[in-house]
């Protein structure tokens, strides 16, 4: 039998999952082994191999192994890349540098950028030093105002090459609307330093901006070297052990061959949690999808279906201008410390954290401030001694001391009060996220279901749900909540996105406009063919980023195929609406006139041969035996203290049964408070919907 | 609050008592647990921040979009801010002042009904000049006043003589952008057009204003409705005791922190230069502040009277004053300001520079009083925050665009049409030095949160022009103990049109407006400079692109800071450097093993190094421990006229400043606080008694301004008065205690005059 593998190696665990596209599911989990990660992939795949055997099935044959990996993303983070040369247009070496003056504050809380004296510049990626400045000039039409010159290319590109670089970034001026210049130099460097990791900049993030896009493409070189030679290893291992190939995840949500993530690293950034949303695509129509692990809460929206992008991206203060999915992160995890301002009076939660060391005071690693998972701990929502699975056992003597020394005493409020407190406000953060990123996009939160997993994402969105109007929680059944991502990355489909920078007041020719998304399809296509895909089972979307005239800030909106003088007409009405929708009725200022900045093309194809994986039916769940003490008290409301509630271990759950509220469901990563009103329901497929 | 200035605040109620038309809502619910409190009140934050991003998203201008020169903010039904937002923050500081004109002047004609919102620009009124168009909307609850939601932005044109507005000949106000007493613009949901088309009408760029104009009418609307989101929920009560608490809580941390801190008066001089174009004169700006107790007052005694075009409104001034308190005292606060300005007091007689009565130019206040203001109060605050270690880490030198330097420019793009707009590098300025760590070049400045240079790519889209460099500039951070307040440099020649007017309206080219704080030298001065008749072009057909103007032949053209009509064509190069960021501390006291990182990493010369620094690199760049140990010392000696009798050894005591502490008086043996001396912290030398002079006891050097660093102008080219670098230098060990940029004919300020401690 054939079996597609989704493989996703996180910092701490690297799970695994298998499916043979119809009842047969498997999953693993090992530890991740930083130093070689090859190691954890293999293991893991071993391991799922195993399982499947011992379930009876040894004779399986590997159709594809999906990877999902922080490998880039890790690089940046620890600054490991390779030693990176930049060659810029003269006059610009500082641009990374200069980071548009206050640009370091991306990704920053906007309470926290008032404190001017406490932010710092992200450290250099690339130094002054090895920037090499060539003189050469393009304008915005294109035009060459100075032509590129080879010699003192030739001599700058030499120095950089004898001071150590090994690989080069080239982000000129203009590129993105000519790119002689830029594939010129990158012959010129191939001649110069055979064997060079090279990436230009019109073809990694081919877009108007020089800063974001000279990110991009540092940061691409940076990390490609080494990124590359993992892929080569990790497709040689799968090859001989195996007799498979390896896919990629990007972060537009889709995957691609190990050549292609290889030559486009910057696209694996935040791959990671977009596994996660785009398995939740899988569940309903409209989805908040929302990952809440120890340090931070992110949100992703899928509309339609589809998951909302973004086209620039953060990563340790620097943006980057890569199309993504758009995920929204605020730092309230489990491990955010609950504090009382200097004044006394009032109660705070985050945005410091106690991360993973020392962690929550409960973790008895020496950690004094009481965290979100000790007021969890002290409220009764997580059992000490079955937390994680059982994993790590808690002490919650230890979080009760921390809140009552650090909060409770200097509020006058009992330890539960202060711990339910401080639960309510982490609740209301996290819908005011999910508030700015709904209802400040023109959505109503109330249309969509809320997706919750990661280790606390199904202890708090039952709560936060209600404040937010939204009647529906899912939480993937047990076993696929623990490896979630995993399974979104075994789940992907095959997919590129290309663009093209393309400036045009509209209505402009529909011939043109066609003209220009054809050779953009075309392009993607031939890409996902040579991936694997059959042509005739690719699918293409295709959009327009457009502004009033005079507006710096674009707005991204569908087109349609084959577009004629009519579409175009409709292609302005659409935006109009889209635009009042997001911003309120009159606002639009079609007076203005309508520009049009880019065009993008995404072009998906189904990654398996057997089409998409179907969800398998409900089997035994993980989790703590049924034989669990079966109540426990918890506080669901400080008024009322505590109160005696039921305990439902997940792996007795079976489909259709129901739960209903108070009650605390148990399952192996995670739990789920089914509170006073609301009731659990087990779908068929083995789903938890919570209704809210 | 006592205004004095209230007085030239413009009335048109032609001595009728206020109309008292207005019903407020006014019911409060005292008593709310903390948890709601917090939960209600990070709601308000997140209100006003989608409030700020929606202008953002949906403004027509760079200046909003990426300069974010716009701050939204919350004020309750009394007109208290609540939350002002993380933006420009001078921008917001006088929308108070014009919400309340509007609920004193128009309650009862035109009236203030649900659905209005009310236009103004007019800084007479409340707004820091005429280019900050303000739009107040009352949230109605109950058919009364709940609240108001303010957002202003700064306009790229909303008329006058000079294309953006900052004219540099303006005489009077009338040669200014018309100035819009509040209007009701929006009545009751619907965009009076015609008021639209009377607005519209003043500006060389109606389009880009209709846009801004929706945005402003769009981040109310959002404001507002969620405002009556909560308000369904919790209930008219709760969210205003949320509100009150917000402003109370503030007004006692600030309280708090006043009350750790020693009574006393500061003072800080900076100045401004050409009063109109051909004006060879220097105006200083004094910015005094008296502490007592739990109490600031700010004055303008020593300011030089109203003149040309230098001016500022009283309400652009104390918004100057407030957003430095901001930085200073309330960073952690959320810009909550309510409760602090409860605690403020302005004492500012009319006619000076700061508080220019009508019809005094002031369309250029922002970029001249306005900033100077920031940097200056950031002293004071800094002087006076030292003794409290908690507070310590907030203070700063002046940061960089401390004064901006507009060349406003205009004339008809690559594609035919009109355009106009400023040099778009202002916001990467350079954060100067603070008391406990380096700044950040190219790292903005103290007067905006979130404001961003936009790419040369997005400029040189919608602009004939072509950039030539844009980096940072080597040796233009002060020196100091900490330092890298290292500001930008850019270059351009005009593009696809003829020519570029540039309407200059600048100061800071003759006096150095980033000072240093406790012994940091100034930061570089501002300065425009052209390249004329250039071989520009040659080099381009020669493949070489210019990277500094001296690559470059031609005529050097020195450009005067007030400037009208300057004409830059096809061959000349267009220079435009910001002031940067000034240091902190004595420079010889900076760890060598940063200067010669500061060298690696290209923001110190070699040469500055060992100038300003006393550094000595080998040829690897690597520190000579001996050879800068002597040149340090040989400077030292330099300083006092001799070898320093005393070696530097840090002691310890109550911070006066950063180099003195005080002790009690040893020949005394008393306790009594009074009898306690100025001892220097880095040898122990008694300098003077806690209520004298630190100044007159000190040794005093008058240097002509090019001491200050390499980046300094000719002060000759602009003024007639000479400017000078002062320093006051410990008789003991040398240390510099404090520098001083002053016009030669004024006396030394007193800048630190304890009461009690």
């Amino acid at each position: 039998m054939a079996i597609e593998l989704g493989v996703d190696i996180g910092g701490t665990f690297t799970d695994v999952v298998a499916s043979d596209g119809h009842d047969g599911m498997w999953s693993a989990k090992v530890p991740t082994t930083p130093a070689n990660l090859i190691d954890c992939f293999l293991d893991g795949i071993d391991a799922v191999l195993s399982e499947a055997a011992s379930a009876g099935h040894a004779d399986l044959a590997i159709d594809r192994i999906v990877h999902g990996t922080t490998i880039a993303t890790n690089l940046v983070v620890q600054r490991a890349g390779a030693p990176v040369a930049l060659l810029t247009t003269r006059g610009f070496r500082d641009t990374i540098h200069i980071m548009q003056g206050r640009g370091y504050i991306a990704g920053l809380p906007e309470d926290q950028i008032t404190n001017i004296h406490l932010l710092k510049k992200p450290a250099p990626l690339v130094s002054k030093q090895m920037t090499g400045e060539i003189d050469e000039r393009i304008d915005c039409t294109g035009a060459v105002i100075v032509k590129l010159n080879e010699g003192r290319a030739r001599e700058v590109i030499r120095r950089l090459s004898s001071a150590g670089a090994s690989s080069f970034a080239i982000c000129l001026l203009w590129s993105f609307v000519n790119e002689t210049h830029e594939r010129r130099l990158r012959e010129i460097v191939e001649e110069e330093c055979p064997g060079a990791y090279i990436s230009i900049s019109c073809e990694i993030a081919p877009r108007k901006g020089e800063y974001a896009r000279t990110v991009a493409t540092v940061i691409n070189s940076y990390v490609g070297p080494t990124v590359r030679d993992y892929f080569t290893r990790l497709e040689q291992e799968a090859a001989s052990k195996y007799r498979s190939s390896v896919s990629v995840l990007q972060s537009t949500g889709g995957s691609v061959s190990t050549e292609e993530a290889g030559l486009n690293p910057v696209r694996l950034l935040g791959s990671g949690p977009v596994a996660g949303t785009m398995a939740s695509a899988a569940l309903a129509d409209n989805v908040i999808a929302i990952d809440m692990g120890g340090t931070t809460f992110d949100v992703s929206l899928i509309v339609e279906g589809s998951p909302l992008r973004t086209n620039t991206s953060v990563i340790h203060q620097y943006e980057y201008s890569v199309p993504t999915i758009e995920i929204q992160s605020i730092g309230s995890g489990g491990g955010s410390i609950v504090w009382v301002d200097e004044l006394g009076t009032s109660l705070r939660v985050g945005p410091r954290s106690a991360g993973a060391e020392p962690g929550p005071a409960c973790y008895g690693r020496g950690g004094t401030q009481p965290t979100i998972t000790d007021c969890n701990v002290v409220t009764g929502f997580l059992d000490p001694l079955h937390f994680l699975g059982g994993r790590m056992k808690l002490e919650p003597e230890l979080a009760r001391v921390a809140l009552e020394r650090k909060v409770a005493s200097r509020l006058n409020m009992s330890v539960v009060e202060a711990a339910r407190g401080a639960i309510r406000i982490v609740d209301s953060q996290m819908a005011d996220l999910v508030r700015q990123v709904t209802i400040g996009r023109g959505y109503d939160p109330r249309e969509f279901t809320v997706c919750a997993y990661g280790g606390a994402g199904p202890l708090h969105a039952p709560a936060f749900a209600r404040e937010l109007g939204v009647s529906r929680v899912v939480v993937p059944r047990g076993s696929l909540a623990a490896v979630w991502s995993a399974y979104g990355a075994a789940t992907a489909d095959l997919s590129v996105v290309v663009e093209r920078s393309l400036i045009r007041d509209l209505p402009m020719p529909a011939g043109e406009l066609e003209t220009e998304l054809h050779a953009l399809e075309e392009q993607a296509t031939v890409r996902l063919v040579a991936f694997g895909a059959a042509a005739s089972s690719v699918t293409l979307q295709r959009f327009a980023d457009l502004k009033y005239g005079m507006q710096a800030h674009v707005l991204e909106v569908p087109l349609e195929s084959d577009l004629d003088a009519g579409a175009m007409g409709r292609v302005l009405l659409s935006f109009d609406k889209i635009y009042e929708q997001i911003f309120g009725i009159g606002t639009a200022y079609r007076e203005a006139g309508v520009q049009l900045t880019a065009v993008r093309v995404q072009a998906v194809a189904p990654g398996t041969t057997t089409g998409n994986i179907s969800r398998p039916p409900a089997r035994g769940d993980t989790g703590p035996e049924p034989s669990h003490n079966p109540m426990r008290e918890v506080c669901w409301d400080a008024a009322r203290g505590f109160e005696e509630t039921p305990v439902i271990p997940g792996r007795g759950l079976v489909a259709e049964q129901q739960v209903g509220g108070p009650a605390i469901v148990e399952l192996g990563v995670t739990t789920i408070p089914v509170h006073p009103g609301q009731s659990l329901e087990v779908t068929s497929s083995g789903d938890l919907h919570i209704h809210v | 609050m006592t205004e004095t200035s209230a007085t030239t605040v413009h009335d048109n109620r032609n001595g009728r008592p206020p109309i008292n038309e207005l019903e407020l809502h006014t019911e409060t619910v005292e008593t709310i647990d903390p948890v709601t409190f917090e939960v209600i009140k990070n709601n308000l934050w997140n209100i006003n921040i989608e409030h700020g991003t929606t202008l953002i998203r949906t403004s027509g201008s760079l200046i909003v979009a990426h300069g974010r020169d716009l701050n939204p903010c919350i004020l309750t039904e009394d007109v208290e801010y609540v939350f002002a937002g993380p933006y420009v923050q001078i921008i917001t500081s006088a929308a108070d002042l014009a919400t309340r004109w509007v609920m004193e002047n128009l309650a009862g004609n035109p009236g203030i009904r649900e659905g209005d919102m009310f236009l103004t620009n007019d800084p007479w009124i409340g707004a820091t000049h005429q280019m900050d168009v303000t739009l107040i909307c009352p949230v109605f609850v109950d058919g009364k006043v709940f609240c108001w939601t303010v957002n202003t932005m700064h306009q790229n044109d909303v008329g006058g003589v000079t294309p953006g507005g900052m004219s540099p000949e303006a005489r009077d106000s009338f040669h200014e952008p018309v100035r819009i007493s509040p209007v009701r613009i929006v009545e009751q949901g619907r965009l009076r057009e015609d008021l639209e088309e009377m607005y519209l009408r003043q500006s060389r760029l109606p389009g880009m204003l209709g846009l801004d104009l929706r945005a402003a009418v769009s981040g109310n609307l959002v404001a507002q409705k969620r405002i009556l989101e909560l308000v369904d929920r919790y209930g008219a009560a709760v969210v205003k005791g949320v509100m009150r608490r917000v402003i109370d809580h503030a007004e006692k941390t600030f309280v708090n922190r006043l009350l750790k801190l020693p009574d006393g008066t500061w003072r800080a001089r900076g100045y401004l230069e050409q009063a109109l174009p051909g004006d060879r004169g220097i105006y200083p700006l004094v910015l005094t502040m008296r502490k007592s107790g739990s109490n600031l007052v700010f004055e303008t005694e020593g300011t030089h009277d109203q003149v040309g075009c230098l001016n500022s409104s009283f309400a652009g001034w104390r918004a100057g004053v407030i957003n430095a308190v901001t930085n200073a005292l309330l960073h952690d606060l959320q810009c909550a300001l309510g409760g602090p300005l409860r605690r403020i007091d302005f004492n500012a007689p009319t006619g000076s520079l700061c508080t220019a009565e009508f019809p005094g130019a002031v369309a250029n206040s922002t970029n001249f009083v306005i900033m100077l203001t920031v940097s200056l109060a950031a002293q004071v605050l800094g002087k006076m925050m030292i003794s409290d270690e908690s507070q310590r880490a907030s203070i700063c030198a002046s940061g960089g665009s401390s004064n901006a330097p507009i060349s406003g420019m205009s004339g008809i793009n690559q594609r035919g049409e009109p355009w106009g707009g400023l040099h778009m590098e202002i916001p990467a300025g350079a954060l100067g030095g603070f008391a406990l760590n380096d700044g950040i070049p190219t790292g903005g400045t103290l007067w905006s949160y979130g404001t961003r240079m936009p790419d040369a790519e997005t400029e040189e889209q919608d602009r004939p022009i072509l950039f030539l460099y844009r980096n940072e500039l080597e040796d233009s951070g002060g020196a100091g103990r900490w330092a890298r307040g290292v500001g930008p440099v850019a270059a351009q020649v005009t593009h696809g049109a003829d020519e570029i007017r540039h309407d200059v309206s600048a100061c800071g080219f003759a006096a150095p407006t980033s000072g240093g704080l406790f012994g940091g030298y100034p930061g570089a001065a501002n300065l425009i400079v052209e390249k004329r008749n250039s071989n520009v072009r040659d080099l381009f057909a020669n493949g070489v692109i210019p990277d500094s103007l001296e690559s470059l032949d031609g005529d050097l053209t020195t450009v005067q800071p007030k400037m009208n009509n300057l004409r830059q064509g096809p061959t000349d190069v267009h220079e435009f450097r910001l002031s940067a960021g000034g240091g902190y501390g004595d420079p010889l006291l900076r760890e060598p093993q940063r200067v010669q990182e500061d060298v690696e990493l290209g923001y110190v010369s070699r040469e500055a190094a060992a100038e300003m620094y006393g550094v000595v690199l080998d040829n690897d760049n690597k520190v000579e421990r001996a050879k800068t140990d002597a040149r340090r010392l040989q400077m030292r000696t330099e300083r006092i006229g001799r070898p320093p009798p005393r070696a530097i050894e840090e002691s310890d005591g109550y911070r006066v400043s950063e180099y003195l502490i005080l002790k009690p008086d040893a020949e005394v043996q008393g306790t009594d606080k009074d009898d306690a001396k100025m001892h220097c912290r880095m040898c122990d030398s008694v300098i003077c008694g806690i209520t004298e002079n630190y100044k007159d006891a000190a040794v005093y050097c008058r240097l002509p301004i090019s001491a200050a660093g390499s980046l300094m102008n000719d002060p000759g080219l602009y003024i007639d008065a000479g400017i000078e670098l002062r320093q006051f230098v410990c008789p003991g060990c040398g240390t510099l205690l404090e520098t001083e940029i002053a016009c030669e004919f004024d006396t030394v300020l007193r800048d630190i005059e304890l009461l009690s401690l």
